[in-house]
């Protein structure tokens, strides 16, 4: 069926591409010269045609007649054809004959014959202001239009304000109008360029320089499949303002959006170089599936996912930002839906640079800047710890371990969060081309872009290219490619790691006693010390001799071809590849114990993940009468993926200098691993935009998806939307009102998918390493490990929006406000199923989330002037409901470790949302004796223990006395955006924050354990004496009760932070001419500056779990935020 | 003419793409059923797969000591030590509760286990294969069908009995069986081993089960059941059977790694020193501030009082079994820890992590045997002559004086005396108190803080598992 149906589409495309070769001949030109209209009406010519196309016969005419023809091309069909058969008769009656049959008028102004469809609104008007030819002086305007480095511009057009006269430069950028002679003003447009309205004065010769338009893209919104102007959007879609984004200094693109879009969370999992973000649009709808949103770049599907810890190397970091020229981001069904199976959690679209005709321009970007550790964390000095030490004992009943005189000797000890972070520079480097004819263009681009890590050993370095070329080959024919080619190298520090574990830098240099110091006498690091009895690496050690490093080598890009069939009808044939080499080298090294006991450790992954991708698109444009318009979209694609993987390790090495390079000299070799995955998806596709008299606004679309990933019985599923939209401005009553200048409603609905996170085969039955020893050596053992579900199929999420955007005062106050309820239903969950089984869990489709919310989005230009200053403001509240469990009333969720006695800190709840922490409720300390023994609690010893309620009130103090006590996910996230300009100057301040979440701070299981093992918070030092009663930190001994997640741990995450302050100056006139430049712009900038939070750790923006929705929120041991300080420059020549 | 060309190319792609199945991706490392189960060294394997679940820590790499050992009078938890491991606390306080994880684990890993058995039973058959070692293969799947059944029986009572692989999500809910068509399937299974399995393996297979260790174990089926005469006469058959079964002349040397699978090995679970297959015991249960190769123990199974004073001081096996540190000592233990006592039965010195010595795991010792015999006899009279020679065998190597003359009732305290000490810490103790019903008086005898409530001899079925199979009933009293 599939095959027969590809089969036949292919054949029709083929007799279509016969085509182009008949209509090679037809080209069209022709040289204006000043004739008087009625001369060129009464002209007689003699012209026969025979079954010709009525652009053939136009040409003819403008030869024979001296005249010129100006037309839209849309309004005459290509494939019309004529016969016409004149013998010396008037122009005008030739074209009365032509084109009456066609429904199609003509006005002359001078040598110009202007065609226009009868009932056509622009017609209408143009008649509201018919000039008669006879009695109306006219003058010729001549002029040069060229861009600020002196190159001309071709293409520009040229217009008489309020009329329909016009022309367009030449390819030198020259151009001759003639215009009535009470022509006042000129316009001159083109794309990417600053229209200018130009006031005509008595000169008969003007020059025109143009300047480039950041802005003008924001008038055109990339959507799936396809692009269409901002006042005709349907759905939910927020297109980012590059302007704005590209003034923070980030490692990825997907960090610079964050608070840039309303309904976007997107929180920096850690602060290390590299390093993976979490993004939430509209809130998080699977528990167990991926819940990241889709990229699509340069019409690649890419998803960014598979983040397990803050730490993870972050994919989306191999593609340089400095190369976008736009990104989109859909939220809503109707907008996302045409993404069917992947487009459930939104998508992100990014085009990437083209190049343009004319516009030829050299940019050189470069900036540097310095980092600083936000904050350190306050812990004991060596003295505080020393007496802490001597308490620990004597409260055990044993004597002091220091005398006072020791004590003092200990002075401040070392410091070693100062011996771990440094002041790190960051700097960039882009140099980019672009430019180009009429038929060909290009963009090419290198950038080299260096962050050292804030952490010693820490960075991130990209090697960038980018080559985009397009090439018109005809009037039909258009080809293309994108590429890009980027390397990057990342030594990532051990942090964001397992809890308890003993190899991560930052958590060991809080608890690391200021007692010991960094080396011993002989210049060795210091492995034992009687006071180190806990297991962790010495920071310093493990920082400056472990060795952590990703290597990834990533080709992008695809090859297109556009053919435009007929007018209006364009098939789109694209094919891209995705090509990710990455490689992983990590070496644990003898000088720290859990290095050491291993004799080095030495481990090389290797992975490979290629995916190539087929999109074949038919679109349809037809304006039918002047009132409908209509955009149809039908495409096939299919994409495939194949990831291989290997992974070699060896240990116990002579020496460490050599780190993981030979792994051959180990003396012991570790069992080798390697694996090989692939999927695949088919998908149809097709769209329906309609438009009646650009007032009333409906879409629809419709995909149906198959993929590999799902059973048999479930293969394919389809997701179909709807959209309406009500310019409502467009309406008599609206029309001219002064206030409200944009005015549209919008109401959309559709179903969308997700099927990533769940590995590649969950549907199959698997079989794996079951390995017995048998005479003392590893025999291969082969037993079931997955059952087969073959009605797995999708999450599907229902998602209705409703939204206005309202443009208020001629534009000035741009306010965009949505409110949506999405509900996700048959969640990919990875449910208990009864052990007997023989498996723990299996993957079915069962459970419901809801996600439901407002945002509002706000631009506001509050002042106009040579002074200017605009604001722009997003703000947007979701609320997340677990509906369903299959069943289950709950399922406890949540990373752990021994630290929190084997239970899970979280709880996914019937009626509550995605990301509660579950734990005790502690109220204080026991003062008494008797106040313990009214509780039973078996952790608690002495006054002085941490006091936990009671809350089902059955006098036991135990698993069954926690409730839900706090919540990963933010009530509120915003951000905004204040800048100021005047002549030349520009102020931004971009503050960005997230309200009413909390954070579950793991680390403080560490530094408040008081148990004399490790170095302790500062606030230890109020801790229970028998003097010291009225506080919340425990007695020292070390005996500590069992730790125990509670509110102690639970720390409120809100935070404001100004994510960046930007003093920037672009020379101005006269000295750019002198430099022989198009543009400068010198910049400082101050990123992190300030952060107003309650939260005690490094950073509120932590994720040590990543993109796990099950365990969100969670610091232990987090790379911390930089304040970043930066000086930058961008010429453009 | 160029661009036609381009577009017929691009056609072209078009085809070619579509011709591929790309929706048929199938595992490429993985095997599925469809694939494997298809000669003799694909049956090898799915037997081997069987065997694997015993020597993780779900069952005993960690989960059994803490289990036999920890709620018992054998092992403690805090004392001045960290009591940050929850489960261990509540197993050791008598706290646990059916949400407790430890059941949860070992309740999993048996059906996992069993679950790889039943595959293998109904996946070899069909296979074109030398039909002996077939018959051997099949045999050994069901000696190890037994075992993981045994081993729940014990501990849970009545447990729901799956004999059949797992292929479909559907009707996965199972209600228990009553724990006496456990134990007659469980005779069953290890008879049909019995009766296939062989005396010994060539040097390739060494570590299989064989016909001993299925008799050892019906031994103790019956010895559980309190079925006398069957129990001794499978424990004389071991005994006689020709396989070259002795005690070494020294306690220590059954514990060496020279003398791995060695003539006193009836059954063990086998370990290599590769991370994976490597022993956890010498690293576990070494306290945290005695480093071996740099690596600090976990101090797991921490000894009682009551277990180092059950020894006489002419003991050999005290000093074998356990080690006592002092804060004086070196290495010097802290000073909080009441009494600094941990397991020294598990050493490997060559062992370069926690989790990778290379020590099997003694689930059967002939010394076992010999004790079950004499126990065994006791019952059906006293005086047994047969019986005091097996029992006093154990003694005379412990170095201590041989038993004459002793009432039945003394000789079975004895008995259950030299089991505790003999096999301390292999993962008998709970098992030997439950069988004895003496769970209660041992726990209130060494420390009567912890009162133990009847209800809790058998253990709890876990929650969670209740809690997706409404099937299951629970234990009485929790």
């Amino acid at each position: 069926m599939k095959k027969n149906l590809t089969r036949s589409v292919i054949i029709a495309i083929m007799k279509l591409s016969i085509i182009p070769a008949l209509l090679l001949s037809f080209v069209c030109c022709s040289f204006a010269h000043s004739t008087k209209s009625q001369d060129l009406l009464n002209k007689k010519i003699s012209i026969k045609v025979k079954l010709e196309e009525v652009h053939a016969i136009l040409a003819e005419i403008e030869k024979l007649s001296g005249g010129k023809f100006m037309y839209s091309p849309e309004i005459i069909q290509s494939s019309r054809k004529v016969t016409i058969n004149a013998k010396n008769e008037k122009v005008s009656d030739i074209l009365n004959k032509l084109l009456q049959p066609l429904g199609i008028r003509y006005e002359v102004m001078n040598n110009y014959i202007i065609l226009n469809r009868e009932n056509d609104l622009v017609g209408i008007l143009f008649t509201g202001m018919r000039i008669t030819h006879d009695n109306i002086p006219v003058r010729v305007v001549r002029g040069n239009v060229s861009i600020a480095s002196g190159e001309s511009l071709s293409g520009v057009s040229v217009t008489a304000k309020g009329t329909q006269t016009g022309t367009a430069t030449d390819n030198k950028g020259n151009f001759a109008l003639t215009v009535a002679d009470n022509t006042s003003t000129l316009v001159f447009s083109h794309i990417g360029y600053q229209t200018i309205d130009f006031s005509l004065g008595s000169q008969e010769i003007i020059t025109i320089v143009m300047q480039p338009d950041a802005k003008s893209l924001g008038d055109i919104v990339v959507v799936g499949y396809g692009q269409v102007k901002k006042n005709d959007l349907t759905g939910s879609v927020s297109s980012i303002s590059l302007k704005e984004m590209k003034k923070v200094a980030v490692t990825s693109l997907d960090q610079a959006l964050q608070g840039r879009a309303s309904g976007v969370q997107i929180t920096q999992n850690s602060g290390a170089p590299g390093a993976t973000t979490t993004i939430r649009i509209r809130g998080g709808n699977s528990i167990q599936g991926d819940n990241e949103p889709l990229y699509v770049i340069d019409g690649i599907p890419f998803k960014n996912d598979g983040a397990f810890s803050g730490a993870s190397f972050n994919v989306l970091s191999t593609l340089n930002p400095n190369d976008i020229e736009s990104i989109s981001i859909l939220k809503d069904a109707s907008s996302t839906a045409i993404y069917g199976s992947r487009g459930a959690n939104g998508v992100v679209i990014i085009t990437t640079k083209r190049g343009r005709a004319g516009a030829s321009a050299l940019t050189f970007e470069s900036y540097y800047g310095v980092q600083k550790v936000r904050r350190k964390y306050p812990v004991l000095n060596g003295q505080e710890y020393a007496s802490f030490l001597n308490d620990v004992n004597i409260n055990d009943g044993r004597p002091a371990v220091f005398t006072q005189a020791q004590v003092d000797a200990f002075g401040k000890g070392v410091d070693w969060q100062d011996e771990i972070f440094r002041n790190a520079p960051i700097s960039n480097y882009q140099l980019s081309m672009s430019g180009g004819d009429e038929k060909t263009q290009y963009a090419l681009s290198g950038g080299y872009f260096k962050q050292d890590g804030i952490v010693k050993n820490s960075d991130f370095q990209r090697y960038s290219f980018r080559i985009n070329l397009d090439r018109k080959i005809n009037d039909r024919l258009k080809v293309g490619n994108s590429l890009s080619i980027n390397r990057t190298v990342t030594n990532q520090s051990r942090t964001d790691g397992a809890l308890g574990s003993s190899g991560l830098v930052t958590i060991a240099a809080l608890q690391f006693p200021p007692i010991v110091p960094i080396k011993n006498a002989d210049g060795s690091y210091v492995i034992t010390s009687p006071y180190l009895n806990f297991t962790a690496d010495n920071p310093v050690a493990l920082a400056l001799d472990g060795k952590n490093k990703n290597t990834a080598f990533r080709i992008f890009g695809n090859v297109f071809a556009e053919y435009k069939i007929i007018t209006g009808l364009n098939f789109r044939v694209v094919v891209g590849i995705d090509g990710i080499l990455q490689k992983q080298d990590s070496y644990v090294p003898r000088t720290v114990s859990s290095g050491l006991s291993q004799g080095g450790l030495a481990i090389i992954s290797n992975s490979q993940s290629v995916s190539w991708i087929n999109e074949n698109l038919l679109t349809y444009n037809k304006t039918i009468g002047g009132n409908h318009s209509i955009i149809l979209l039908a495409g096939f694609t299919q994409q495939a993926n194949r990831t291989e993987n290997s992974t070699a390790s060896s240990r116990s090495f002579v020496a460490d200098n050599l780190g993981y390079n030979n792994l051959g000299l180990g003396a012991v070799a570790i069992t080798p691993g390697s694996g090989v995955g692939t999927w695949g998806l088919q998908s149809y596709l097709g769209r329906v935009n309609y438009s009646f008299k650009n007032k009333y606004l409906v879409t629809a679309s419709v995909r149906s998806d198959g993929s590999s990933r799902f059973g048999k019985n479930k293969r394919y599923a389809l997701f179909p939307s709807g959209a309406i939209a009500w310019k409502v401005n467009e309406e008599p009553f609206l029309k001219d009102n002064k206030r409200i200048s944009d005015l549209k409603l919008r109401l959309t609905y559709g179903l969308t998918g997700n099927q990533d996170g769940i590995g590649n085969y969950p549907a199959y039955s698997l079989l794996a390493t079951q390995n017995y020893v048998l005479n003392n050596a590893t025999a291969t053992g082969i037993g079931p490990s997955q059952i087969a579900n073959p009605d797995l199929s999708w999450e599907t999420t229902a998602q209705a929006d409703i939204g206005i955007d309202l443009g208020l005062f001629n534009g000035r106050i741009a306010i965009t406000a949505d409110a949506y309820i999405k509900r996700t239903r048959d969640l990919l969950l990875n449910l208990t199923i009864p052990s007997t089984s023989g498996f723990p869990t299996a993957i079915k489709n069962l459970g419901k989330v809801e996600n439901k919310g407002i945002e509002l989005n706000i631009l506001s230009r509050n002042l106009n002037g040579a002074f200017q200053w605009t604001t722009e403001l997003n703000i947007s509240s979701n609320k997340n409901t677990v509906l369903d469990l299959g069943g289950a009333t709950q399922i406890f969720a949540g990373e752990v470790a021994n630290i929190g006695q084997n239970l899970n800190s979280g709880i996914i709840m019937v009626g509550k949302p995605l990301g509660s922490f579950y734990g005790y409720v502690t109220n204080g300390l026991y003062q008494s004796a008797t106040e313990i023994n009214d509780l039973a609690d078996p952790q608690a010893k002495k006054p002085g223990d941490r006091k936990y309620l009671d809350l089902n009130g059955d006098k036991l103090i135990n698993d069954n006395d926690r409730r839900i006590i706090g919540s990963a996910q933010p009530k509120y996230i915003g951000g905004i955006t204040n800048s100021f300009s005047y002549h030349g100057f520009e102020l931004t301040v971009f503050l960005q924050g997230v309200s009413g979440n909390d954070i579950l701070n793991a680390n403080r299981f560490e530094l408040e354990y008081l148990n004399g093992t490790n170095n302790q918070s500062k606030d230890v030092l109020n801790r229970w004496t028998t003097t010291n009663t009225n506080t919340d930190i425990p007695r020292a001994t070390s005996t500590r009760p069992a730790n125990r997640i509670s509110t102690r741990q639970i720390e409120d995450g809100s935070y404001l932070r100004m994510k960046n302050l930007q003093l920037a100056y672009s020379l101005q006139g006269p000295v750019l001419k002198t430099l022989k430049v198009q543009n400068v712009r010198i910049y400082i900038t101050a990123q992190n500056l300030v952060t107003w939070t309650k939260y005690s750790g490094y950073d509120p923006e932590v994720n040590r779990f990543g993109q796990d929705s099950r365990s969100q929120g969670f610091d232990y041991g987090g790379y911390p935020a930089a304040k970043v300080f930066l000086a930058g420059i961008n010429v453009t020549f | 003419m160029k661009q036609q060309y381009f577009i017929h190319f691009l056609l072209a792609a078009l085809v070619l793409a579509s011709c591929s199945k790309i929706l048929e991706k199938s595992p490429e490392s993985n095997f599925t059923p469809d694939n494997f189960y298809r000669n003799a060294e694909d049956a090898k394997a799915a037997v081997n797969a069987v065997y694997d679940l015993m020597n993780t820590s779900d069952i005993y790499n960690q989960v059994m000591w803490i289990i036999q050992d920890q709620s018992t009078d054998d092992a403690e938890w805090g004392n001045g030590r960290s009591t940050a491991n929850q489960p261990k606390n509540d197993l050791d306080k008598y706290t646990f509760t059916p949400a407790t994880v430890t059941f949860q684990t070992l309740w999993s890993a048996c059906y996992r286990a069993i679950n790889r058995c039943n595959t293998a039973l109904e996946r070899i058959p069909p296979i074109n294969m030398d039909e002996p070692l077939k018959a051997r293969l099949l045999g050994e799947a069901k000696f190890m069908r037994a075992f993981y059944y045994f081993t729940l029986v014990r501990l849970f009572g009545d447990v729901p009995l799956v004999l059949k692989e797992t292929t479909s999500l559907n009707n996965l809910q199972v209600a228990r069986a009553p724990a006496e068509d456990v134990y007659k399937q469980i005779i069953q299974d290890f008879t049909d081993a019995e009766n296939i399995l062989p005396v010994s393996y060539s040097a390739a297979e060494k570590g299989k089960a064989t016909k001993g260790a299925a008799k050892a174990f019906l031994s103790k089926v019956y010895l559980t059941r309190e079925e006398w005469a069957k129990a001794s006469t499978k424990a004389k058959e071991v005994m006689d059977l020709g396989a070259g079964y002795d005690l070494w002349a020294n306690f220590a040397d059954a514990f060496l790694l020279a003398n791995k699978n060695g003539k006193e090995s009836v059954f063990e679970i086998q370990a290599n020193g590769l991370i994976g297959e490597g022993s956890w015991m010498q690293g576990y249960m070494r306290p945290p501030f005695d480093r071996v190769n740099n690596i600090a123990g976990f101090g797991d199974d921490p000894p009682t009082q009551s277990i180092y004073n059950a020894f006489q001081a002419t003991d050999t096996r005290r000093n074998a079994t356990l080690r006592m540190y002092s804060a004086t000592g070196t290495p010097a233990a802290p000073a909080t820890i009441v009494f600094p006592c941990y397991v020294s039965k598990y050493l490997d010195p060559g062992a370069t992590g926690n989790n990778d010595g290379s020590n099997n795991f003694p689930v059967i010792r002939y010394a076992d045997v010999l004790l079950m015999y004499a126990e065994a006899l006791n019952e059906q009279g006293a005086g047994n002559t047969e019986a005091y020679n097996a029992l006093n065998k154990i003694r005379r190597r412990a170095g201590l004086a041989d038993f004459s003359g002793l009432t039945q009732t003394a000789f079975r305290d004895s008995v259950l005396q030299e089991r505790r000490l003999e096999l301390a810490f292999e993962g008998h103790r709970r098992f030997d108190l439950l069988r004895t019903k003496r769970l209660v008086s041992a726990m209130t005898t060494q420390n009567p803080g912890i009162a133990v409530k009847p209800y809790q001899i058998l253990f709890p079925v876990p929650q969670i598992e209740r809690d997706v199979n409404p099937l299951l009933t629970q234990n009485n009293g929790y």
